[in-house]
């Protein structure tokens, strides 16, 4: 303990004194990189913005879903009622774009402004290491954005089980609770994998911002082309042919979703067990029983290195010494 | 030369509402000058003005006789070494000297003589051919003061010149920059180092909160400040007696007794170091040692900024 | 969302709580809450550090280099190899760094930084072993770092911060609780100069502010010894005469030992009490300053309002040789000692030759001078 301040009758001294109080152990220093990253960015209000439409497309579903369950069940329309999953399913498919521009918003800064306004320094006079650092920004960024997928699905699963527990909600769906979880970090997850990789490489938030919307979008635009010309082929040899060979329309299907929103969309809908054609709602329904789902396997280890790749490839680039020759 | 290189009469400048310099008149003749001044006096501004960056707001500046706002022929021959850092890190240095000079017009062999040159004016000769994203702050500032001269300029205007250089490449920054005052280039040195100010030069210019406060020598400066009356501390064997003896004299303020000396004031510095030794020697007084430790540039400043 | 608001128990009585729950210092009330309930820290840290402190110990035994005067040297390194590639910046250094404050001088490219960098555990040594406070350099790194602060020499800061946050984060990095983080960064802040500025952004910082919050986010968590990168960089003179005292205050008396690398050696004369000068990977001198400015036989600087070439006549007939000059300055060395005291020596020249002297003391080597003459060999 360091000497105290109680003079018994006299003038305090003010110069400098040293701390000799309590000092936390090492683990989990992480956290405070952490908490510093998510403290940072609640305070930006478009993040909450972001927040709120989120909340307010997966009200949308919750709207559709009770519509299409409750209007419907007298009209000729019987079958159009969608299911829990797909509700779930849906919820995360039309906001994977506002998660793509919360990404933006919280994680281009991640470790590029530290890298612009020279942070490193500081951090390396501190007892952390680079693993802490790196994994202390990830956790802050994936935290923020696991909250905006997480809790507005929580919301909507808590609405699934007080307004339809009556119908047997849990007896029918016992896992969906679960399954709505994992599927809600997987967007997280890649996001904020990439994110924070590619902004250990740039010097400036815009920059970061700019490669991964590049990456994002045009790898979906390529990958959804593509996938529909593959798709379109598959459609002409089924007819031509007289077996029906299903695979290359699954292999179509796979080949769409080979971009981030595609990786996110297949993962969660064979965690969910939701087939394409469920998620058609209205709409011509000429080629829906013919959409396949796609594969998971190709698109989960897709995920899994979007996920390691940057973070490798960010450890690597954060040097905690520059070296000057010369 | 009987024109003044420098010439400000009644200069200002403002931002908005900011006040940057406020009527500010001076000329400098060839020579190294010094320009001094805390954080936000109007340095910068002033340096901005005399390369040519700003137009001044009121009043006329001239230098080598002409206007030097967006000037050519005034830029001919006025070479400019800045505070900032920023480079193009993927050059080296020489191709960055080589590029700068390029823009002043030389081409070919001559290029390639003067580049040779002023890289080894200052210095850099084994280590011009590096990429300057690895250069360290020194040689970084050594580079700058090289595309500085390469034109070899009358006015040469430098910022804070000796930032990061280690003492044996101040030493040669400030020979070298002597060299050009005695080879009739008017230099301006901005800097905040004071002791190392009074080792480049005796002449100072002093700006505080925009305006110009002195002009002149240090020793000429200080002798005109007169409510700091000088000085001077006496380490002696019998210092009550010495003091005793000194205030008798008038030049001599007032006289304090401390532990094994004598401080003593005096506001006519000529008059009482005049009449010292007949004093001392005839009161058989053992001086060990004495100075004014307020003689010196930092006290000088100090009593200019604070007053 | 909210200021800071210091803590006015500083003067008081001091509670260290170990880890209170109930603190919420941070400025989101919602980040508050989440790192005082759910805090890894907590839930990790108090099974861990039983475990650790036994670790710890054994690993010190490991390590313990069998000297028996450790505690007087804070750093020392014993023949230390450091290579970047196949370029040898250290080769085979050795030396020790007593307490106090100490002044580390050096030509660019001398290793300076190598050295610190090497010391702290971020650049492994070819060969050889450095050792700071008394933990190996090579393997223990980490608790070095928790035991030093270190002020660079560039600028940086942690964007979106002010002051206070940078300053707390700091602390916090290094270990601390988040409310004793909090409230010693006010206490080092206002123990730096740094008022009101406190609560603004740190991007719109002058550069003497910059400087003094790197001083501060050293500081925060209490080190034993503290490295300063140019503390004065690119201050002016009120400044730095203000941040010299600041370096003054932390390193005499307060159980803090300061190394400081600097190129302005009025500023190092002025704070340190001892300095190592390094050329070229090795220690060519280390001493304190006064035993390392003394100077051989008897010698005298001599101030002059103008230039007298009579008093130097008159000063060569009584033996005094002029060894050099500069402006109105001349020093004046003597063979042998002068029988008669020097003050009665040099008032009768000065009376004799007319020449009015405004000063006179017994020369010193200035600390330029000794650098000079050690890398100049």
């Amino acid at each position: 303990m360091s000497i105290p301040n109680t003079p018994s009758s006299g003038i305090a001294d003010l110069t400098y004194r040293n701390y000799d109080g309590p000092m936390r152990t090492r683990a989990a220093r992480f956290w405070t990189v952490a908490l510093s990253v998510i403290r940072t960015n609640l305070k930006k209000p478009g993040f909450w913005i972001v927040g709120s439409l989120i909340l307010l497309v997966y009200f949308v579903v919750g709207l559709l879903f009770f519509f299409t369950r409750n209007v419907t069940a007298n009209a000729r329309g019987a079958g159009a009622a969608i299911s829990y999953p797909v509700a779930a399913q849906l919820g995360i498919q039309w906001t994977m774009f506002l998660l793509f521009i919360a990404t933006l918003f919280v994680g281009s800064g991640s470790i590029s402004a530290d890298n612009k306004a020279n942070a490193l320094l500081v951090y390396l006079g501190k007892p952390l290491t680079k693993l802490d650092y790196l994994l202390g920004k990830w956790v802050g960024v994936f935290t923020l954005l696991a909250s905006l997928t997480l809790l507005p699905s929580l919301v909507l699963y808590l609405f699934f089980l007080t307004s339809y527990y009556s119908d047997g909600f849990l007896k029918e769906q016992p896992l969906l609770g679960w399954r709505m979880l994992l599927s809600s970090l997987v967007g997280p997850m890649i996001n904020s994998s990439l994110i924070v990789g590619i902004s250990a490489y740039n010097k400036s938030p815009r920059t970061t911002g700019a490669i991964y919307a590049g990456f994002y979008l045009v790898l979906q635009a390529l990958m959804g082309a593509g996938g529909f010309l593959f798709f379109r082929n598959a459609l002409l040899d089924e007819d031509a042919s007289v077996k029906a060979d299903t695979r290359p329309a699954v292999r179509a299907a796979t080949v769409q979703r080979l971009s981030v929103p595609g990786v996110v969309e297949g993962v969660s809908m064979s965690i969910l067990k939701v087939q394409p054609k469920d998620l058609v709602i209205g709409g011509p329904t000429r080629f829906r029983d013919r959409v396949k789902a796609p594969e998971a396997l190709p698109l989960a280890l897709l995920g899994l290195g979007f996920v390691i790749v940057p973070l490798a490839l960010a450890r690597t680039k954060i040097n905690a010494v520059e070296v000057v020759k010369g | 030369m009987s024109q003044p290189a420098i010439s400000l009469h009644r200069v200002s400048r403002w931002y908005g509402q900011i006040i940057g310099l406020n009527d500010v008149t001076f000329d400098l003749p060839p020579g190294l000058t010094a320009l001094l001044g805390p954080n936000g006096a109007g340095k910068s501004t002033l340096l901005k003005l005399i390369t040519g960056q700003l137009k001044p707001t009121t009043g006329s500046l001239s230098v080598l006789g002409q206007d030097p706002f967006a000037n050519p022929r005034v830029a001919r021959n006025l070479g400019y070494c800045p505070e900032i850092d920023n480079f193009y890190e993927e050059l080296t240095g020489r191709q960055f000297v080589r590029l700068l000079g390029a823009m002043h017009g030389f081409v070919g062999s001559e290029l390639t003589r003067r580049v040779s040159d002023s890289i080894e004016q200052v210095g850099m000769t084994d280590r011009c051919d590096r990429k300057l994203g690895g250069y360290s702050k020194g040689m970084r500032q050594r580079i700058k003061v090289a595309q500085a001269i390469l034109h070899d300029p009358q006015v040469i205007v430098l910022d804070e010149p000796l930032n990061g250089l280690d003492p044996v490449g101040r030493h040669e920054m400030v020979d070298t920059m002597q060299r050009w005052a005695e080879a009739g280039k008017c230099v301006l040195v901005s800097s905040h180092v004071l002791y190392e100010v009074e080792q480049i030069t005796d002449r100072i210019l002093v700006i505080y909160k925009g305006r110009l406060l002195a002009q002149g020598s240090v020793e000429g400066i200080r002798s005109q400040i007169d409510q700091h009356p000088h000085h001077i501390r006496l380490v002696c064997d019998q210092p009550r007696k010495l003091a005793s003896a000194l205030i008798g004299r008038t030049s001599v303020l007032s006289a304090r007794v401390l532990e094994g000396l004598v401080e003593v004031e005096t506001s006519q510095p000529d008059a009482f170091y005049n009449e010292l030794p007949a004093l001392v020697l005839e009161g058989g007084f053992s001086i060990e040692r004495f100075d004014s430790p307020d003689n010196n540039l930092e006290a000088v400043f100090h009593y200019l900024v604070k007053s | 969302m909210g200021r800071y608001a210091p803590s006015p128990s500083y003067l008081g009585r001091d509670s260290y709580g170990y880890f209170e729950r109930s603190e919420t210092a941070t400025c989101c009330p919602i980040a508050g809450r989440l790192s005082s309930w759910f805090d890894p820290g907590l839930i990790l840290g108090t099974k861990l550090e039983t475990k650790k402190s036994t670790t710890a110990t054994f690993r010190q035994r490991e390590v313990s280099w069998g000297i028996t005067t450790t505690m007087a040297h804070v750093a020392s390194s014993s023949e230390l190899t450091v290579r970047y590639g196949n370029k040898t910046v250290l080769d085979q250094f050795t030396l020790d760094v007593p307490e106090g404050c100490i002044g580390l001088l050096g030509p660019n490219g001398a290793g300076k930084t190598t050295l610190i960098k090497t010391l702290l555990g971020f650049v492994k040594p070819a060969s050889g072993r450095g050792q700071v406070l008394g933990l190996d350099c090579a393997t223990q790194g980490l608790a070095i770092r928790q035991k030093i602060g270190l002020m660079p020499e560039q600028d940086c800061h942690i964007p979106g911060m002010n002051a206070v946050t940078f300053v707390a984060y700091a602390g916090e990095m290094a270990g601390m609780p988040p409310a004793q983080a909090l409230r010693r960064g006010h206490e080092v802040l206002e123990w730096c100069g740094l008022g009101e500025a406190r609560y603004r952004n740190v991007e719109t910082y002058s550069t003497g502010m910059k400087q003094r919050i790197k001083l501060a986010q050293a500081l925060v968590h209490g080190p034993k010894l503290l490295f300063l990168d140019e503390p004065t960089n690119g201050l002016d003179p009120q400044g730095r005469d203000e941040m010299l005292a600041l370096v003054k205050d932390v390193s005499h008396g307060k159980g803090l030992s300061v190394i400081v690398s600097s190129h302005l050696l009025p500023d190092i004369e002025k704070t340190c009490d001892e300095v190592i000068v390094m050329r070229r990977g090795e220690v060519v001198a280390q001493g304190p300053i006064s035993q390392l400015k003394q100077t051989g036989g008897f010698q005298v600087e001599v101030d002059f309002r103008t230039w007298s070439e009579k008093f130097v006549a008159a000063l060569r007939a009584r033996g005094g040789q002029e060894v050099w000059r500069q402006g109105t300055t001349a020093r004046f060395a003597f063979d042998t000692e002068p029988t008669e005291p020097v003050g009665g020596l040099i008032f009768a020249v000065a009376r004799e030759s007319g020449a009015q002297v405004r000063g006179f003391r017994p020369a010193v080597r200035s600390l330029e001078d000794i650098f000079l003459e050690a890398v100049a060999q």
